[in-house]
């Protein structure tokens, strides 16, 4: 017999015995449970920890995931995007330029420094790079 | 579409069900905010997004506690703001505003909400004094700062408590128990008798029993004491933790509003705290 047939043999019987419990009522169907010895209400619970567990894991891989696109991303940041202007002046055109692109970012940083402090210079090319990671840095010559 | 996500919704998305699974870099990488540690100068802690991304950077030298709530803070607004956001959140900021209605306080709530979840606090709270031992344990369990855990046992502990921030004895901002009755009024300039007074004048700090008009504007206040935990923060601010060794004063003031005596089924801390 070919390997075919009995793969069309198995299927035909799990068929069968799928039919047949489609027709079993409930109580039909704990009787048999209950016959074959087994505790039905500890079955019920472990099946139900066993998908709970499995939710749980599926969730957990999430974080993960995420744990290792955060570790990747500090990989990214570290790789220059751009040159950034050694010379302060120019960096602060630079950012100047940068945030006057983006009117609502700029508003929010007046917002952010405000109480009369100004973006420290130290922290200006940190800044820079960061806008250029994310793609909104002007070029030198806008 | 709004991606504002509350963080229980966070913290049940990626199966977090203990404090020390709360990963705060791999939770806001999850929101697309990337957290960064940096030598900063002129803040705590900034974030800077585009679009959906966003970078959250905070002080490479401040004490771990510091930089997760930093962290959390700067993703708390990026969960309200996303897409046009710039923020520079220095450690004022953090540790004074909780009590405006503004997106400084918004992002701290948020903070608290997601390292300090309510669930996972109520249990670990839940036999512990109302005091700064208390949420030094709490602190340390979820690697929060000691403002931060001490709000929160305040909001969701067993037992009644106030949580004042003072500079100079002067009043910064104050916060309750729900069981604590609101027309107990945190004096706006606390009373020279206080452990956080005498800390504002380079004195000892620690525990006492004050008389509790020391504290607070109400009518009758000097007829009671209350037990005052208060410790240094940093940058003049002083962290204060006032409970109640018994229940009277609160009771009296629920009476005064109610109109009532309320002699009969006196209730019991444990029993107001389930109402």
């Amino acid at each position: 017999m070919s390997s075919n047939d009995d793969v069309k043999r198995y299927s035909a019987l799990m068929d069968a015995l799928a039919d047949h419990a489609e027709g079993m009522t409930d109580e039909q169907v704990l009787a048999d449970v209950r016959d074959a010895g087994r505790d039905v209400a500890a079955d019920a619970e472990a099946m139900r920890q066993s998908l709970l567990s499995a939710v749980t894991r599926a969730k957990s891989a999430r974080l993960i995931r995420a744990a290792e696109a955060h570790t990747l991303a500090l990989e990214r940041l570290k790789v220059p995007v751009v040159a950034i202007p050694n010379d302060p002046v120019r960096r602060r055109r630079l950012l100047d330029r940068s945030l006057a692109r983006r009117p609502e970012v700029q508003q929010m940083m007046t917002v952010a420094y405000r109480d009369g402090k100004s973006l420290p210079e130290d922290d200006v090319e940190s800044l820079l790079k960061q806008l250029a990671s994310l793609g909104a840095l002007a070029t030198d010559d806008e | 579409m709004s991606s504002f996500k509350p963080p229980a919704v966070l913290l049940d998305e990626l199966g977090i069900a203990a404090p020390n699974q709360i990963h705060i870099e791999g939770i806001a990488q999850y929101c697309g905010a990337t957290v960064v540690y940096e030598p900063l100068h002129g803040c705590e802690a900034r974030i800077i997004g585009v679009g959906d991304r966003a970078i959250i950077t905070v002080r490479a030298d401040a004490p771990r506690s510091r930089q997760r709530f930093s962290a959390a803070h700067e993703l708390g607004h990026w969960m309200r703001d996303r897409g046009r956001i710039a923020f520079a959140c220095d450690q004022q900021k953090l540790t004074r505003e909780w009590d405006d209605e503004n997106p400084e306080r918004r992002a701290n709530r948020y903070a608290a909400n997601l390292l300090l979840p309510q669930r996972m606090f109520v249990e670990r709270a839940a036999r512990l004094q109302p005091n700064l031992e208390s949420a030094r344990q709490l602190a340390s369990v979820f690697d929060t700062s000691l403002t931060a855990t001490a709000i929160r046992l305040a909001e969701l502990g067993p037992l009644p408590s106030v949580v004042v921030c003072t500079r100079g004895g002067e009043r910064c901002w104050s916060t309750r128990s729900p069981i604590v009755p609101s027309q107990l009024r945190v004096r706006s300039s606390v009373g020279r008798s206080t452990v956080a007074r005498g800390l504002a004048e380079g004195r000892e700090g620690g525990t006492a029993t004050v008389d509790s008009d020391e504290w607070f504007d109400a009518v009758g206040a000097s007829d009671y004491v209350i037990e005052e935990h208060s410790t240094v923060l940093g940058g003049g601010f002083v962290l204060t933790i006032l409970s109640w060794k018994t229940e009277e004063q609160l009771v009296a003031l629920e009476e005064d509003d109610d109109g009532g005596d309320g002699r009969d089924d006196r209730p019991t801390f444990a029993g107001r705290r389930r109402r």
